[in-house]
């Protein structure tokens, strides 16, 4: 990366700078959720069951009469940890094999291909419910299905990188003089991809939190009485005549976290993109 | 052109063949017996060694591998724990009202979301584009289920204007039942749609044959359709290509959401039920649509881009 | 002979993060009927812009913020675009740099002919006028490359086709924005002989857009020299090759290689063409060999030198 930005530019990318704002005020949120949760998430008060939002729950109450905006704030430590953490699980293994099949070529270039269009054959959501349906229901499945969901995503986007790069002069270069194949990788490689990666990165945690939400709608992602946004929507499907409070609150806060990741990576898109720089 | 769709067709046989194999063995892997898991806990062992035998447990693992694959040639996946119906027919049962909701929501996305895309770039810079291009951007970051629930709440359950639940009798009806399901469902995809034609356009209208075409004395609007369009559509339909899995895979949700019948709430139904048979076939499927819709658009593409016609 | 184009204090400006690029700055010139005038320069220097400025094509975000375009006494700039088009292609017909991106890869040849002929006449038979104009172009076998896509035919068949396009409706005026740059060096002159071919059958008038001298030479009545935006020098090609007055046309003259003179190296102008050149003063002055205090302080007229030979320098001043 020749160009790292500077913070003076930041203010160039509203998008981007949007991105971050809302991102950190979610991870606030999550770290700070036993501090500024104005109730219990789990603790079932039955006669405050179904209330429409009030000064005393600004959201609502749920058909348990647990606070809906205490439940949305907990709930963004499960959005954030299997967002972040699938994602990253996606890319420390997608990231490498890519690449590196992509700067071997050959065998091992074909090999992986097959590998990937073969994984790429299950649409993501459905190769995740597969896989939970296998491993059976906890937050730390949940992770594994997404990840395994996402890695060929990484992996095909590194090793198209590593394709167009190992023909460059420098590479020749470094491996004419001796430069092993794992030093190439680490040292060439994967420095200059690093940007691609970070934009796929950032959209891939948006959408592994849109995959949790919706494995979790379905009942087969984080188990109640956990608080999740998906598995919130999913009781606020059976109140939709009379509750409508408890399907709307959820969703708002799946969509401005996966929209904040979203312009996070698309405004990393266009800071990073030199083909992209405006007269 | 026949051998291009030969080749892409058996370049797809061997993928078919491995996620066959996979789905095999991921099975096997459940962790206890799916004979005890039929009969129950209560089950004797007499009954419990009868079931291993009739679903063919008791062979050797390869011996299982080699009846396994060559049913799936025949298109057998065995039979449906929950009713014995032979899966592959429930899925074939199913497939037609998912075919018909990925359809609609496609169509919706491409009837939308190509013109919002040319808007966007002709007027570049504009308010219209700044409007459609932050609207994409809240588009893709929608969950489809609750769009759905919206759209529940505020057209049937407020107004009163559209069913939720059935499929309807006559076309009108059945029109009707698809309209809330095929939005949700297209209107992520409107927003892929709308941001790639943006792009795709933006990037024609500054070539050089745009201007040519200019200088021909063209007005704007039909160098616009005819010159910027037509070639910026190209990669639209790889787009809406690629992003159809995507589209299969939100099916799953919108069926559930407005329990629709079709392959997404056999295999969740199948999921739930851990009908294992039944879950190989649909995945099976969902697999090989997505793999044949990928062909499908290569052949479109290769069709539309006389570089490729024409090698 | 009398006027076909009057280009009368031109400014095409663009506006960018950084400013205002003042691309095409107070630019004037006559072109006569049947002449071929060359509008010489560098690149970046605002030539190609002159050109789309009088298709009114100017590229986003370029804008014509003032002069006349007069074509045949009327001016082009108050036109509504309904009559521009009318003049596009038919009075007026336009070929360009690069043959390989400059027709559209979707269609066939044949397809872009008759897009330019059916966009200005009704005709039934426009095929068999189509092939006749690709044959009159010089393309060989013309019924089996009129059926063809663009990416089937070489680079010199492409600008033929080009030029096919540009002539068929018989237009007065042929502007060429750097017809053979893109070319191979065997190519450009048969380009530039069907050019010359088409001028003498048709008595078209052609604006010839180039940066090679030997070109202009060959083929041009009478040119103007543009530097970043301006005009700093205009005559007959025999006035300005046997009398260059501006610095930056004396320049330009030494690059070029001369196979009748023992030139020891060629020589190239230090510096590159200003971007954002300042508002007043020489546009030339920071790589002029011969500047003088007034150079950096006020902006040189142009000076009638006589013979219709002009020069903005204030070594003439």
């Amino acid at each position: 990366m020749d160009g790292l930005i500077k913070m003076g530019e930041i203010k160039d990318y509203p998008s981007f700078l949007a991105g971050l704002i809302i991102v950190l005020a979610v991870v606030l949120t999550a770290m700070l959720a036993p501090l500024i949760s104005p109730y219990d998430p789990i603790e079932q008060n039955m006669p405050h069951a179904l209330q429409p939002p009030s000064a005393y729950h600004l959201l609502g109450t749920d058909p348990y009469g647990r606070d809906v905006l205490s439940r949305i704030i907990w709930g963004a430590r499960v959005s954030l940890y299997v967002g972040l953490l699938s994602a990253t699980i996606a890319m420390i293994v997608g990231v490498p094999f890519g690449a590196l099949a992509g700067q071997l070529g050959g065998i091992a270039d074909a090999l992986l291909s097959r590998v990937i269009d073969i994984m790429l054959s299950f649409p993501g959501i459905i190769l995740a419910i597969v896989v939970m349906s296998i491993l059976g229901q906890s937050v730390d499945n949940t992770v594994l299905a997404i990840s395994l969901a996402m890695i060929p995503r990484f992996a095909r986007l590194a090793r198209g990188e590593a394709l167009q790069l190992s023909v460059q002069e420098y590479v020749q270069a470094a491996k004419a003089s001796g430069a092993g194949n794992l030093d190439i990788l680490v040292h060439h490689i994967l420095p200059n991809i690093l940007s691609p990666i970070l934009v796929q990165y950032s959209l891939s945690i948006g959408s592994a939190i849109m995959i949790e939400a919706g494995l979790s709608f379905i009942g087969l992602g984080v188990q109640p009485p956990t608080p999740s946004w998906g598995e919130m929507l999913s009781l606020g499907r059976q109140y939709l005549y009379t509750a409508p409070w408890l399907s709307l609150f959820p969703g708002l806060a799946i969509m401005l976290t996966v929209l904040a990741f979203n312009l996070l990576g698309d405004g990393l898109r266009d800071m990073l993109d030199p083909r992209l720089k405006r007269v | 052109m026949l051998g291009y769709v030969a080749r892409r067709v058996a370049m797809a046989v061997p993928t078919i063949f491995a996620v066959a194999t996979i789905l095999f063995f991921i099975v096997r892997m459940v962790p206890g017996d799916p004979a005890v898991y039929l009969l129950g806990d209560m089950a004797t062992p007499e009954r419990v060694a009868n079931l291993r035998a009739e679903m063919g447990l008791d062979k050797p693992l390869y011996q299982q591998y080699i009846d396994f694959m060559l049913g799936v040639l025949r298109g057998d996946f065995g039979r449906s724990f929950e009713n014995g119906m032979p899966t592959m027919v429930r899925v074939l049962r199913a497939f037609p009202f998912t075919f018909e909701l990925a359809v609609a929501g496609t169509l919706l996305s491409l009837l939308i979301g190509i013109p919002l895309g040319v808007a966007a770039a002709v007027r570049r810079g504009s308010k219209i584009d700044v409007l459609i291009t932050s609207g994409t951007t809240i588009g893709v970051s929608i969950p489809v289920f609750w769009l759905a629930l919206l759209l529940i709440e505020f057209f049937s359950v407020r107004l009163g204007l559209l069913p939720v639940t059935g499929l309807g009798n006559n076309p009108i009806e059945r029109l009707r039942h698809l309209a809330l399901p095929a939005f949700s469902l297209g209107i992520g995809m409107v927003a892929t749609v709308a941001r790639m034609t943006r792009s795709s356009m933006l990037g024609v209208l500054g070539k050089d044959y745009i201007t040519a075409v200019r200088a021909k004395g063209a007005p704007w609007n039909v160098t616009v359709y005819k010159h910027g369009l037509r070639n910026a559509i190209i990669p639209v339909v790889t787009v809406v290509g690629l992003n159809f899995g995507y589209l299969l895979g939100g099916t799953v949700l919108v069926e559930y959401v407005f329990g629709r019948p079709g392959l997404g709430s056999l295999l969740i139904e199948a999921v739930f039920s851990r009908d294992y048979p039944q879950i190989q076939a649909s995945v099976f499927f969902f697999s090989a649509v997505f793999m044949a819709v990928n062909i499908f658009v290569d052949i479109l593409y290769s069709f539309l881009n006389p570089k490729i016609r024409y090698g | 002979m009398d006027t076909l184009l009057s280009v009368r204090n031109l400014k095409t400006y663009f506006r960018v993060k950084r400013g205002i690029l003042r691309a095409v700055d107070n630019v004037s010139f006559d072109i006569k009927r049947g002449e071929v005038f060359c509008l010489v320069g560098e690149s970046g220097c605002g030539k190609s812009i002159t050109a789309l400025s009088i298709m009114r094509l100017v590229p986003y975000p370029g804008e014509i913020v003032g002069g006349e375009i007069l074509f045949d006494g009327v001016d082009l700039l108050k036109l509504p675009e309904e009559e521009m088009e009318k003049i596009r292609g038919k009075r007026i017909g336009m070929i360009f740099q690069d043959p390989h991106t400059s027709l559209d890869p979707s269609y066939t040849v044949g397809w872009q002919v008759e897009e330019a002929i059916l966009l200005h006449r009704m005709i039934k038979k426009v095929s068999k006028l189509a092939v006749n104009l690709l044959k009159k172009v010089g393309i060989p076998a013309a019924e089996k490359r009129y059926r063809e896509y663009p990416h089937q035919l070489s680079g010199g068949l492409k600008q033929r086709a080009m030029i096919g396009i540009a002539i068929s409706n018989s237009p007065e005026l042929l502007i060429a924005d750097e017809p053979t740059t893109a070319l191979d060096v065997t190519i450009q002159a048969q380009i530039v002989d069907l050019m010359l071919k088409l001028r003498e059958e048709n008595g078209i008038s052609i604006l010839l857009i180039t940066h090679d001298m030997g070109l202009v030479a060959e083929a041009c009545d009478r040119l103007a020299v543009m530097y970043a935006g301006k005009i700093v020098e205009k005559g007959s090609v025999e006035e300005i090759f046997s009398e260059p007055l501006h610095p930056y046309t004396k320049a330009l003259l030494r690059c070029v290689p001369r196979p009748d003179k023992d030139v020891e190296k060629l020589v190239s102008i230090p510096g590159t063409v200003p971007e954002f050149p300042p508002a007043s003063g020489c546009r030339f002055a920071d790589r002029c060999p011969m500047t003088r205090k007034e150079c950096f302080e006020t902006t040189p007229e142009e000076v009638n030198m006589g013979n219709g030979h002009r020069v903005a320098c204030h070594l003439y001043g």
